[in-house]
């Protein structure tokens, strides 16, 4: 069994860069006991630290106080309430100050850089039962009610060890990873802190954003060097022909990566990229490289369930199957093509979101009478957006605009807006897609 | 080059790139890029610094707690590329 007890040992192993520092395991058990004496006595921790080092901190502490750590798909103040109607004992934990509209909504919260200074002594070496939640993983589905998916210990330690042999990290020396994802998404939970964790790589504290930024971070960094990133920043970091240092591997999830971006990256970067599909329900499922062109396979443990027709996936960590939302396509037991996805579901620059459940929100705002959202610029190297259709006499695109944000992630907020005098439904009350392609031909393509 | 002219160049710079349907006159010179305002979003930023790469011949970079600043209005955007432009 699995537990944290090889990092809290005395000796040299780096847990983490940060600010151009390593961050020893003897300097993480130091660390873990003082938030661990710091956290307050509350249930569940939305954990929005940015440092990747912190974050990792104030997840090991969580779990030491036998407190389950709420992953948001947005850190949104109405998300948050909403998940505190399910889980009154909430609190925040922060490590830079709130966002104003945060601060309004009256959180409790702690900020990591305020504890009292001084060490406590680190206590026994934390030995979590691998059955102990160590997360609530939520998506936000088509109902508009985010639904909680229960990540145990044994499962995130599960699929950072499958993953890693996977991808070849056991013939590699021990490295760094750097992620331009944040740690609060499912892929950056497995890739960029468990994947480390598991392996005995370090951590980069850093979320690099510019391409420039990308370099930088992996240059300040011992290899061999791993870059957990999306298709939108290989992309950015292509079209910059961006300098980077020495690659182990690229590493790509959240949006499928085109073949032609692969081969350009793999060339420009002298690295194999490896994809990895998975979703929050599931976690990291299967892998591929791109260039191969081949079938995804399923990482090693999982399954298909049964029939050809029904999209379920087994895995030794979670009861029962999981539903796969995309279309596959079954080679065998183990690999499969990624045929289309689930029409419901939109995909913004890695960011997916139930096209049912943003049409609920945008006809929530006070004053909408009708609105439907709709995806636009779907052809393949530009980044899809949303647009929007609205009846809401009274209001203003802006007033639209800005009641969505308070409650979707900024990719989600559609442009432009376009108001109607009605939506063309028929008398079922139904949008035809004849209507809808019609409106998005007259009003968003006639430039 | 003065001020003005590089904001109105900066400003339609920005929609095009980003093919926004606000006409380049309309963008505020202290009026707020991301978040509300324009309502620009992570995309957007990394859509703009390679234009402003390309274009100003400079990388855009968020090292410092100055990033805030920088990317809070066309001005300061356009100020922070006179700083560094090379070409």
């Amino acid at each position: 069994m699995l537990n944290l007890s090889p990092l809290i040992t005395p000796d040299s192993r780096t847990v983490a860069w940060r600010d151009g520092a390593l961050v020893s395991t003897g300097q993480f058990a130091l660390d873990l006991s003082r938030l661990v004496a710091a956290l307050p006595d509350r249930g569940h921790v939305v954990n929005l630290c940015e440092d990747r080092y912190l974050f990792l901190l104030g997840m090991a502490a969580a779990m030491e106080r036998l407190q389950v750590n709420l992953l948001l798909p947005n850190r949104t103040p109405e998300l948050i309430l909403q998940i505190r109607e399910q889980l009154p004992d909430l609190y925040l934990l922060c490590d830079r100050p709130l966002e104003a509209e945060l601060q309004a909504a009256g959180l409790p919260a702690l900020d990591i850089n305020t504890l009292p200074a001084g060490d406590v002594p680190p206590s026994q070496p934390p030995a979590w039962p691998p059955e102990q939640t160590l997360a609530l993983a939520f998506t936000s589905g088509s109902t508009g009610i985010p639904r909680p998916n229960r990540k145990t210990w044994q499962c995130l330690l599960e699929v950072a060890r499958v993953t890693a042999k996977r991808l070849g990290m056991d013939r590699l020396a021990a490295g760094s990873v750097v992620a331009t994802v944040p740690a609060q998404h499912m892929y950056g939970l497995e890739a960029s802190v468990m994947l480390p964790l598991q392996s005995g790589w370090a951590l980069c504290a850093s979320r690099p954003f510019f391409p420039a930024d990308i370099g930088r971070e992996l240059q300040a960094v011992p290899g061999p060097r791993i870059l957990v990133t999306t298709p939108v920043h290989i992309r950015a970091l292509v079209m910059e022909k961006q300098v980077l240092p020495e690659l182990a591997m690229i590493v790509s999830a959240t949006a499928p990566l085109s073949v032609e971006l692969a081969r350009q990256a793999e060339a420009m970067f002298d690295a194999p990229v490896m994809e990895i599909f998975g979703f929050t329900e599931l976690g990291s499922a299967a892998t591929r490289r791109t260039v191969d062109q081949g079938p995804w396979q399923l990482l090693d443990g999982l399954r298909f369930a049964g029939h050809n027709d029904r999209n379920e996936i087994l895995a030794p960590y979670i009861d029962g199957p999981t539903t796969v939302s995309d279309v596959i396509e079954r080679v065998d037991e183990q690999r499969f093509y990624l045929r289309g996805r689930d029409s419901d579901m939109v995909n913004i620059a890695g960011k997916r979101a139930s096209l049912a459940e943003l049409n609920l929100r945008l006809n929530d705002v006070n004053g909408v009478v009708d609105g439907v959202m709709v995806v636009t610029g779907e052809d393949g190297e530009t980044v899809s957006r949303l647009a929007a259709f609205v009846v809401a006499p009274g209001l203003s695109t802006e007033d639209i605009s800005a009641a969505l944000r308070r409650s979707l992630d900024p990719v989600f907020v559609p442009r432009p807006v376009i108001m109607l005098q009605h939506l063309p439904r028929n008398d079922t009350g139904k949008l035809p897609r004849a209507a809808l392609d019609e409106l998005i031909r007259t009003h968003l393509q006639d430039n | 080059m003065s001020e003005t002219d590089l904001e109105s160049e900066l400003a339609q710079l920005i929609v095009n790139t980003l093919n926004l349907d606000t006409p380049a006159t309309d963008i505020e010179a202290e009026a707020a890029l991301f978040g509300e305002g324009l309502g620009l979003d992570s995309i957007d930023a990394l859509e703009l610094a390679m234009a402003i790469s390309k274009k100003y011949g400079f990388q855009l970079r968020s090292d410092d707690s100055d990033n805030a600043r920088i990317f809070s209005s066309l001005r300061a955007l356009a100020a922070h590329i006179q700083a560094n432009r090379t070409t």
